[in-house]
């Protein structure tokens, strides 16, 4: 019997003694990438920023989709010609809580808000990078994360403004002010709002003049780019006083910079003027794809997408416009005459976002509905009349005009100006959203709930407010 | 001195002279067959020796006197005879009556074999020749219908395709819900997504096994039974042995030869419109939308064009009338030949085979050919110390073409047209592929598509017993795949010059699969009534896979022709590696060979999970109870087997990706040219093991000597923690899917089977029959929405208080007879014209209500009939093609003459609402998928699976065949009719998965997938 308990204690010894629970059970992942070994210096931190440039860029160009050609379908400059899919639920207004493209576009954007984020959390883990360049990359992940916040808000909440100020209350979007998974319920507009500015006035606070990384393209965001976004945010929240300010700031440290070009897509011509623009490399990484392969009129009999009847004949109201030459008429003269947009004719594109000549209508706007300063509203919006019709002696203002006709050109000169840039429908928001008497567009009032998407059923959790599904045609 | 001498002489004399007898004798079954390799013992010594062929055996040198010969041979019982040796020797005539019970019929338990009598767990036993009665695509489709508890879906028509098994229902949703496969030992690779979904299939990676290597299958079902295997036991076990040495009863090696051949066609075939009938139909939906005129035809004109230039087109197109269905199929050819021989020698015994086999499916193009080899050996080194090894090596050559939603058959179903032409204009005339829309005989004609799998499962294993009634065995095993998925693009396909050269790729996958166990088992009889056994082990394996991509234009041929220098060197993608670590004990109990108790505990770690929760703990505890070895039942006329069962425990499933808990990075692309980083999956380190509770009841009566044999089992499993894989998290979150536990899932059923022996004697009339029943339920699943888990697009969901996999649709229905528009119910139940996706419901469930199979066999002298019918009831079919097959005419797709019955003026009553090429003129204005009950269809059905006629040679006639020991020819035939309500092609469907959340969730969800196949077979059986 000893025998047996002998070998019965080296049996279990052996057994028991042969393995290591912990080390033979952890195993790293092969072909992925962990964490650990991805980010390890503040140099890794800078990568993921670029992928945060990289993944807005997306959305605002470099996909078939973007964030211009929704509102755009929105509005009322598009003809009901090839919209199919997607981009029909949202010529439809009807976006439903089920559409992948919109889910992924939503999140696409909320992608770059997790990116910062995260960028957030590393940047003071790390000792190989100046204290100048973490505040820069500070002052960028804020930039960026108020671009994704204002965005999504223009296009899953209602707009805000003086005329619905009782109503700051309502939903506004989701917050993603740290790097979480869990769910989050929608804050309220006057929230969301708030966030938005307080991220870009610390934005301007902690960015640079300029950029060092900037080399002859605003690629990467500095603090005239931050002051610019701020004052759209507050422009376009009918926060006219507030913009005004920041306005003044960034044309004075951008004079002389107004382009010749009337094309805000010929980057040769127009990127003096760019603020901050995604930038494009060549025909293999063209961040203008959504512009080029929905818009582009040069190289196909007829482009994907046209410009409606109604654009049109607003655009040729008056034919001494030089921006006329920007469509191009098929089948002049016949009844299947349509017109298609000739700024997006290039193989790949720069995407402006904040550029001069926004700031200067934007001014010229915020003055005249504030009534103050008119001589400078009449002065930005004759720069603009100026470059549109080259002899412009009879189109320009005298000053003379009363301020709602002012407004008016303003608001005239705006629409020109930014066709089939995503700009139409966001404007007709604002202006009904500041309490003032609108046309409605393409059948819809400013606030229409088909005029703004559904959140997809995946973001839906318990307590979470869903956009009311309305058609508006 | 003398005297001596001649008395020593004498003394030697009379020995060799009493020791020169031999007994002889014929060892016979009660049909008077010879028993081949029956072992025939002298009680008290170590004398003895084997039936050869003819039945007959030899013991040389025995001395005159009386003994006592045992006789016995696997599958009957042991018989003892005395005999009296002669001068002359002794004849004997054996009788052996079969072992009716098979209580000491060995069992494979995991880490080891049981008795039948003591095994205390559920566990159900097939032998290698069932399996290989009937040429399927893959082995593991030939337990279907012949598994108590086993419910088997048959991939498809396509060579080399998978099954979906399911042993007692599904109970889970992103954690594989397959069982696991252990081969001699060895849990074997067996992800089904190495290879993705590429062309409609998912990688089979039990194609390589040759099906005649194996011995037996074990299915181990309850925790008394798959608890041994611990965390990854909860879907149940299937235990592979392969063939070893066998004694064959005659000198020299035993050699085996089989060879069969066949055709293969489709079950079905889908019944798609013709020119003139999609041109009529399709002009008809046009005039119904306000259209004047000849309708638009894709690839021919546009909605835009002008009336004159839709006339023409519609000129042209009426020329063709292009059959895509006959073109993109055929009559297969199927082959297979294989060679066995095996020995017994005093110390060591081997078994060694070499198998090809090629399979052609009804897919043009389409054929799995597999050349496997397998060598086992046993060696006895001592009295106390053996080893073995098993070997095989098998390569298996996949002739890839699009199918389902790829193209192919499933284009012929879809986006071809019969108004296309395969080929037109040309210099020729006709030289040129049709390229206007889609042509599937381009891509099946031109392009080069293989998946080559090498693949070779060896282990060697060492046995000691070191003092009576203590085995010791040490096993390490390897298993290694190598996945080399080739394609070729040539010029052609590419419609460029020939002279510039086609484009390849190639992706290839390598797995390296290895373990260890060591286990000490100690027999303690304390006396004739109490026996213990224990059992105690470790066992580690470690899997990891790795990818590798390749791609070049400008070449001549795929990869495989020349393969560069360079291959592999650069685009790794992820692979998936993880270990697990466990030890595991089990103590068996037997009193009086009646009472049966076992006790399993095993604490597995698993590298999938974090520290925290790596380790999970599953004990299980069983017990049997044979009734009628009780006095007041051993005496019973009508009882002559009782057994009752029951067993409690606990097991896991951790079947997920290697990475699922952790953070990962990407480093690809730039911007503005500057390198970009960037988080790919949100990290999840709580993640834990998904937890079974399993418990089993069940009886095994025989009644009438067993002439009517029947079990019966209720079976009970709740799983918590439920691993969710695909878990989609808020888009806001900026992060797609991650890994989570959430919710809790009861699966209950009764399993029932009987064997009744009708007819004995000459005529033989045996009858099989086994059905199980399933209740399975999703009890609980936080607050998450069904849409927080999607398997693909395959509209099944999780819904609280319904099965796993339950349709979630909107409900259709009728045509309303006044308008001819599609009448939906909204969420409350009223009728409404509109289509809108928050009215889905749960409606229906892919998991059947119930599944079995019955099979009669008859024999008569040396021919036997077999004949295999399994069913499925209660189980709905997803027909997720049939919105675009019958719905709307928008796109480019074709009708099923279906559609005739469609609305066409008011006051009809039709089963299709009126044509139109508009969605919106249905109400389908919100969501793109048109996703209702109107394809949601009974998918019930039962089927003639198997028939097989046999004749197996005679005695007397082997005895003129020199070298033959035994000759059987046979006559196949599978999947003959099939009854069901279903109005699809074959309601057995198991479509390409994306992920096993899909394969959890959507069996029996159909999307221009390819019937099952209908084979005749010839086979040839030659013993030599």
């Amino acid at each position: 019997m000893k025998r047996i308990y002998k070998l019965g204690i080296i049996i279990v010894l052996a057994i028991f003694s042969f393995a290591s629970c912990t080390k033979w059970t952890e195993i790293k992942p092969e072909g992925t990438f962990l964490e650990e070994d991805a980010v390890k210096s503040g140099q890794d931190v800078v990568k993921i920023l670029n992928s945060t440039y990289d993944a807005l860029a997306n959305r605002f160009g470099g996909s078939s989709r973007c964030v211009q050609v929704y509102n755009d379908l929105l509005g009322d400059e598009l003809a009901d010609f090839n919209i199919n899919g997607s981009f029909r639920q949202v010529y439809l207004r009807s976006t439903g809580n089920f559409e992948k493209d919109f889910r992924d576009d939503y999140q696409g954007l909320y992608r770059c808000v997790y990116r910062v984020n995260t960028c957030q959390e590393y940047i003071n883990k790390f000792n190989d990078l100046l204290a100048e360049e973490k505040s820069t990359i500070q002052g960028e992940t804020r930039f960026i994360k108020a671009l994704a916040h204002f965005e999504i808000a223009r296009l899953w909440a209602q707009p805000y403004g003086s005329a619905i100020n009782v109503n700051a209350s309502q939903s506004g979007i989701p917050l993603r002010k740290i790097v979480s998974i869990e769910p989050v319920l929608r804050n309220t507009l006057l929230q969301t709002y708030e966030y938005i500015a307080n991220e870009l006035k610390d934005a301007i606070n902690l960015l640079p003049e300029i950029n060092p990384r900037n080399t002859n393209k605003k690629t990467y965001a500095d603090k005239n780019a931050a002051k610019a976004l701020l004052a759209k945010v507050y422009f376009h929240t009918n926060q006219y006083s507030l913009s005004i300010p920041l306005l003044n700031e960034v044309i004075a440290a951008n004079q002389n910079l107004l382009s010749d070009s009337l094309n805000h897509f010929d980057n040769a011509n127009f990127r003096k003027e760019y603020l901050f623009a995604f930038v494009s490399t060549g025909n293999t990484d063209n961040r203008g794809q959504c512009f080029t392969s929905n818009y582009r009129s040069d190289n196909v009999d007829i482009a994907r997408m046209l410009i409606s009847q109604t654009a049109y004949d607003f655009m040729k109201t008056d034919t001494s416009d030089k921006r006329l030459l920007l469509i191009k008429v098929n089948k002049p003269g016949t009844s299947s005459e349509s017109y298609a947009s000739k700024k997006y004719d290039f193989n790949f594109l720069d995407v402006p976002y904040l550029l001069l000549t926004d700031m200067y209508l934007m001014r010229a706007e915020a003055l005249a509905i504030t009534n103050q300063n008119i001589p400078t509203a009449v002065a930005d919006i004759n720069k603009i009349i100026s470059r549109a019709y080259k002899n412009p002696a009879s189109n320009l203002l005298t000053g003379a005009e009363s301020v709602n006709t002012i407004k008016q050109r303003i608001r005239d000169e705006r629409r020109k100006e930014f066709l089939l840039e995503g700009d139409r429908v966001q404007t007709f928001k604002r202006i009904g959203a500041n309490g003032e008497t609108t046309d409605k567009v393409r059948n819809a009032a400013f606030n229409c709930n088909g005029l703004i998407f559904a959140f997809h059923v995946t973001e839906i959790s318990k307590g979470f407010l869903q956009n009311t599904q309305e058609n508006c045609n | 001195m003398n005297k001596r001498l001649l008395l020593t002489l004498v003394s030697i004399f009379m020995v060799s002279v009493s020791y020169s007898q031999s007994i002889k004798g014929r060892v016979e079954d009660e049909k008077k067959q010879a028993v081949v390799g029956a072992t025939v013992i002298i009680e008290g010594t170590k004398k003895g020796g084997f039936t050869d062929a003819q039945g007959n055996f030899e013991i040389k040198d025995v001395a005159q006197g009386k003994y006592k010969l045992k006789i016995a041979s696997l599958g009957f019982n042991p018989t003892y005879k005395e005999v009296e040796v002669s001068a002359t020797g002794a004849f004997v005539a054996v009788g052996l009556k079969e072992d009716q019970k098979k209580l000491d019929e060995v069992v494979v338990v995991g880490y080891g074999v049981q008795r039948k009598r003591e095994v205390t767990g559920a566990i159900s036993k097939i032998s290698g020749k069932e399996l290989n009665d009937m040429p399927v695509p893959s082995f593991e489709s030939a337990l279907q219908g012949k598994v108590t508890g086993v419910n088997v879906t048959t991939g498809s028509g396509l060579a080399g395709s998978g099954a979906v098994i399911r042993i007692r229902g599904i109970a889970s949703v992103g954690a594989g819900g397959d069982p696991l496969y252990v081969i001699d030992g060895i849990p074997i690779t067996q992800d089904y997504f190495l290879n993705g979904s590429g062309g409609g299939m998912n990688n089979n990676p039990l194609a390589t096994i040759n099906p005649n290597d194996i011995e037996s299958v074990d299915v181990l079902k309850d925790a008394g039974a798959s608890a041994i295997y611990g965390s990854r036991g909860a879907n149940g076990v299937i235990l592979i042995t392969t063939k070893r040495g066998r004694k064959g009863g005659k000198k020299g090696p035993t050699v085996n030869f089989s060879a069969s051949v066949g055709t293969s066609q489709p079950t079905a075939l889908p019944n798609m419109l013709n020119t003139q009938q999609y041109l009529q139909l399709r002009q008809e939906a046009w005039e119904n939308d306000g259209g004047t005129g000849r309708v638009w035809l894709p690839g021919y004109s546009s909605a835009q064009s002008s009336a004159a230039a839709r006339e023409a087109a519609y000129l042209r197109a009426s020329q063709y009338n292009t059959d895509w269905v006959k073109l993109t199929t055929r009559t297969g050819f199927k082959q297979n030949y294989d060679i066995s021989l095996n020995d017994v020698y005093k110390k060591m015994s081997y078994y060694g085979g070499v198998s090809y086999n090629k399979n052609e499916s009804y897919l043009v193009g389409n054929s799995y050919e597999r050349i496997s080899g397998r060598f086992n050996t046993d060696f006895k080194i001592s009295k106390k110390f053996k080893f073995s090894t098993t070997s095989s090596l098998s390569q298996g050559n996949n002739n890839r073409v699009n199918s389902a939603w790829a193209g192919g058959l499933g284009a012929a179903m879809s986006e071809a047209l019969p108004i296309y032409p395969v080929k037109f204009g040309g210099a020729n005339g006709d030289s040129a592929y049709f390229r206007g829309a889609n042509n599937p005989l381009i891509s099946q004609e031109q392009k080069v598509w293989r998946t080559a799998e090498t693949r070779a499962i060896n282990n060697i294993a060492f046995d000691y017993n070191p003092i009576k009634n203590l085995y010791i065995r040490a096993q390490g095993s390897y298993d290694y795949m190598q996945l080399l998925d080739d394609q070729y693009d040539n010029p052609t396909l590419l419609n460029i010059a020939s002279s510039i050269g086609g484009n390849a790729y190639r992706e290839a996958t390598f797995v390296n699969n290895y373990n260890y166990f060591l286990t000490a088992t100690y027999n303690y009889n304390v006396n004739d009534n109490n026996k213990l056994s224990f059992m105690l082990g470790n066992e580690f394996q470690k899997s990891s896979s790795s990818k590798r991509s390749q791609s070049t234009e400008k070449t001549s041929g795929p990869f495989y022709e020349k393969e560069p220098d360079t291959l592999y060197k650069n685009q790794v993608t992820p692979g998936n590696a993880w270990s697990f670590l466990s030890y595991f004990s089990r103590i068996n109990y037997s009193y009086k060979d009646k009472y049966f108790a076992q006790v399993i505990l095993r604490a597995d770690w698993s590298s999938r999970f974090g520290e925290n929760n790596r380790v999970a703990f599953m004990p299980a505890l069983s017990g049997s109870w044979v009734l009628s070895e009780e006095d007041f039942l051993k005496k019973s006329k009508k009882i002559s087997f009782l057994k009752l069962r029951a067993s409690i425990g606990t097991s896991g499933n951790s079947n997920i990706n290697g990475d699922a808990r952790y953070l990962t990075y990407q480093v690809s692309g730039n911007y503005n040219g500057k390198p970009i980083l960037y988080a790919t999956k949100a990290p999840n380190p709580d993640l834990k093991w998904e937890t079974s509770v399993i418990w089993d009841a069940g009886l095994e009566l025989g009644l009438f000597s067993d002439r009517i044999f029947m079990g019966l089992d209720y079976f009970n499993r709740t799983v918590s923690d439920v691993l969710i894989e695909d878990f989609n998290l808020p888009p806001s979150a900026g992060m797609d899917k991650y890994a989570v536990n959430s919710g809790k899932i009861s699966n209950s059923g009764l399993e029932f089977s009987l064997k009744t022996r009708n007819l004995v004697g000459k005529f033989r009339w045996t009858t099989d029959f086994n059905v199980t029943k399933i209740w399975n339920s999703l009890e609980d699943f936080g607050n998450y929405s069904a849409d927080a888990v999607e398997p693909g697009t395959n509209d099944t969901r999780l819904v609280i208080g319904k099965p796993i996999g339950t349709n979630f649709l909107v409900r259709y229905s009728h045509v309303d007879p006044a308008t001819g528009k599609p009448v939906f119910l909204d969420i409350n139940g009223n009728p409404t014209f509109d289509y809108n996706s928050n009215d889905r419901v749960a409606t229906g469930k892919v998991l059947p209500d119930a599944s079995g199979g019955m099979t009669n066999t008859f024999s008569y002298k040396g021919f036997d009939l077999s004949i295999l019918v399994n069913f499925v009831i209660g189980v709905s079919i997803y027909e997720n093609s049939g919105k675009n097959q019958n719905g709307f005419f928008e796109g480019a797709w074709n009708k099923r003459t279906d559609v005739f019955d469609r609305w066409q003026k008011p006051g009809d009553n039709a089963a299709f609402p009126r044509l139109t090429l508009d969605r919106n003129a249905y109400g389908v204005s919100q969501d793109e998928y048109y996703n209702t009950t109107q394809w949601l269809h009974d998918g019930s059905f039962a089927r003639l699976r198997n028939v097989t006629l046999a004749y197996n040679l005679q005695p007397n006639a082997i005895k003129k065949l020199k070298y033959c020991r035994s000759v059987r020819l046979a006559f196949i035939a599978t999947n003959i009719l099939t009854f069901t309500s279903y109005s699809g092609i074959d309601p057995e469907i198991a479509r390409d998965f994306t992920s096993n959340t899909d394969r959890n969730l959507s069996p029996n969800v159909t999307y221009l997938t390819p019937p099952q196949e209908k084979t005749y077979s010839f086979q040839v059986n030659i013993g030599f």
